[in-house]
């Protein structure tokens, strides 16, 4: 039985949500944020990369299967990439990345992909919260590998 | 020249041996002979329901090789990639439209060089895995021995015997029944293989022992008008209504393809999530990790595979593995997936490897409209970093 979703149990369940952030603007913004007082979720948890593009599908696919609830992938806007293409290739491997999960039964809206620039403290905060939020009612991912495994 | 021809073998021996006049035999062997290739890759029946890849650079070889044979499910790119040189040497290739199609993403993905691969394309409705045809022969009480071939005309499944005897049943009643084609070829959606330099089929022709032939590109028409200079080969321009009947029989088999995607796909679209999960992941439950789908793909040439253990995504020695290893397999063939069914024929638990595989290049086709395999200076979507959001 997965954690969580035990009768009774429901209440005690924290999503677990992990942020994939380009380095040049996302991760940016999460330390605006910090240090503007914006608050956020503490279920979510940020890794750092140097850009967008270096998001391959294998990084959310094991993030899901590991017991992530939600995946968040930031990236700098449209036409801001550091490494000039870096995001628009990220939002191809997502949009597949989001039909293949679907098909085989996780529901897409536990990935997101968002342009979160190095200002944008606020908005970061904001898209936190929401997300946060959709995963809540989405529920404990109903995948983890390793508890599968062990059964 | 025209596009659209029906040709024939001149010499008597070949357009005996051969099929529908024996044209394919006739022009390889050519190729062979006047050394516009080095090597002609073909597929070799056996005895009963074996047969084999061959590759020969003796003409006399090919004459051999002629006649169709609709149980070989060779793995003709991978072949090519794996194991030959298309830098070093020509070869002429007999394909089915899966294996062009195959060929041409090898060749965008610079695993083959295709400047060096003559591609003779056969049309194709369907092939049948040896074990299934075997099973089928046992409820249509026919004696495996007395077969000499099987064909697919329309919807009708045919055996033509060695006696001479023909007989013909319903394919549909077979595939409902769990026999027939391969699942695969069931839900193909491209019967004549246009990116090859020369299509070529029984499809159109009304009377006599010819082949109907699409030339596809230039170099397809030179061999051609060279072949018939060298009195190899005999021709006649195919008429309206051969065009006709041919564009005919691929619609009425592109319409029962078309079925059985709305059959499958159906099935698996009207699945809650939870449905699919227990369906999915109950399948790969059953996986031992064997690697065969991903050796055989003919899509996936990765020297160094991420799915290697020591690439740490899949841990050694875990059985079964990781769903990871196949949801990253799902997405890395995504894009160029050709439904070549190599996966799923090979998969020792029975998981239907290619049906996910087909569907999710679907969800390719629909967002960025691009279909594999059909136009070589068509990129890949994935490997398009333009900004078309
Ligand atoms: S995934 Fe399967 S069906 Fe698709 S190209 Fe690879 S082997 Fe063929
Ligand atoms: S599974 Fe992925 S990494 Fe492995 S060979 Fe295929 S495409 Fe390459
Ligand atoms: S062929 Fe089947 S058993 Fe072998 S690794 Fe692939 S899915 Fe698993
Ligand atoms: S540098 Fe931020 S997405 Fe490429």
């Amino acid at each position: 039985m997965i954690e969580g979703q035990e009768e009774g149990k429901m209440e005690e369940w924290e999503p677990n949500i992990i942020v994939i952030a380009c380095n040049w603007c996302t991760y940016q913004a999460a330390d605006l944020a910090g240090s503007l007082r914006y608050s956020y979720p503490p279920t979510v948890k940020i890794v750092r990369v140097p850009c967008s593009g270096r998001v391959e599908p294998e990084f959310i696919i094991e993030a899901l299967i590991n017991g992530a609830d939600g995946v968040l992938i930031g990236g700098c806007h449209p036409g801001d990439c550091h490494y000039k293409n870096g995001n628009y290739k990220a939002l191809k491997r997502f949009e597949l990345l989001k039909s293949v999960i679907e098909e085989f039964g996780i529901e897409p809206e536990r990935v997101r992909l968002e342009w979160i620039s190095g200002s944008e403290g606020l908005k970061f905060a904001e898209v936190m919260k929401e997300f946060n939020d959709t995963i809540r009612k989405l529920g404990p991912n109903p995948l983890k590998w390793k508890e599968i495994n062990s059964v | 020249m025209n596009k659209f021809i029906l040709a024939w073998a001149k010499d008597r021996e070949i357009r005996k041996r051969g099929q529908c006049g024996g044209f394919v035999t006739a022009i390889l062997k050519f190729m062979l002979e006047e050394n516009i290739v080095d090597y002609a890759l073909l597929v070799k029946k056996g005895s009963n329901l074996e047969y084999s890849i061959f590759l020969t650079s003796n003409p006399e070889d090919v004459v051999d090789c002629a006649g169709s044979v609709l149980w070989a499910t060779p793995n003709i790119a991978k072949f090519i990639a794996e194991y030959l040189d298309t830098n070093e040497y020509k070869i002429a290739a007999v394909c089915r439209p899966c294996d062009a199609r195959a060929i041409v993403e090898l060749a965008k993905m610079n695993q083959i060089n295709i400047k060096n691969v003559f591609m003779i394309g056969l049309n194709c409705s369907g092939t049948f895995l040896p074990a299934t045809l075997e099973r089928m022969f046992e409820t249509l009480n026919i004696r495996v021995e007395d077969v000499e071939k099987v064909g697919i005309k329309k919807d009708r499944f045919v055996v033509f015997l060695k006696d001479g005897k023909v007989e013909t049943f319903p394919l549909e009643d077979l595939e409902k029944s769990g026999l027939g084609r391969r699942e695969n070829c069931r839900r193909c959606e491209v019967k004549i293989p246009r990116m090859c330099d020369l299509a070529c089929g029984k499809w159109g022709v009304i009377e006599g022992k010819k082949t109907f032939v699409e030339i596809c590109s230039d170099r397809g028409e030179i061999i051609v008008k060279k072949a018939v200079e060298s009195g190899v080969v005999e021709f006649e321009y195919a008429s309206d209504e051969n065009v006709k009947i041919r564009d005919e029989l691929e619609n009425f088999a592109l319409k029962m393809s078309e079925k059985w995607q709305d059959y499958y796909f159906g099935q698996m679209s009207s699945m809650s999530y939870e449905e699919r999960r227990n369906y999915w992941f109950g399948m790969f439950e059953r996986c031992i990790k064997c690697y065969a789908c991903r050796d055989v793909c003919a899509v996936c040439y990765c020297n160094d595979c991420i799915l290697n253990p020591w690439r740490l995504l899949v841990k050694g020695g875990e059985i079964p593995p990781s769903f990871s290893f196949h949801i990253t397999r799902a997405v890395h063939i995504a894009q160029s997936c050709v439904n070549c069914g190599q996966c799923q024929d090979v998969c020792p638990v029975e998981i239907p490897l290619s049906r996910i595989a087909h569907k999710l290049n679907k969800t390719v086709q629909e967002i960025w409209g691009y279909i594999p395999g059909i136009r070589l200076d068509e990129k890949q979507p994935l490997s398009r970093a333009e900004n078309d959001i």
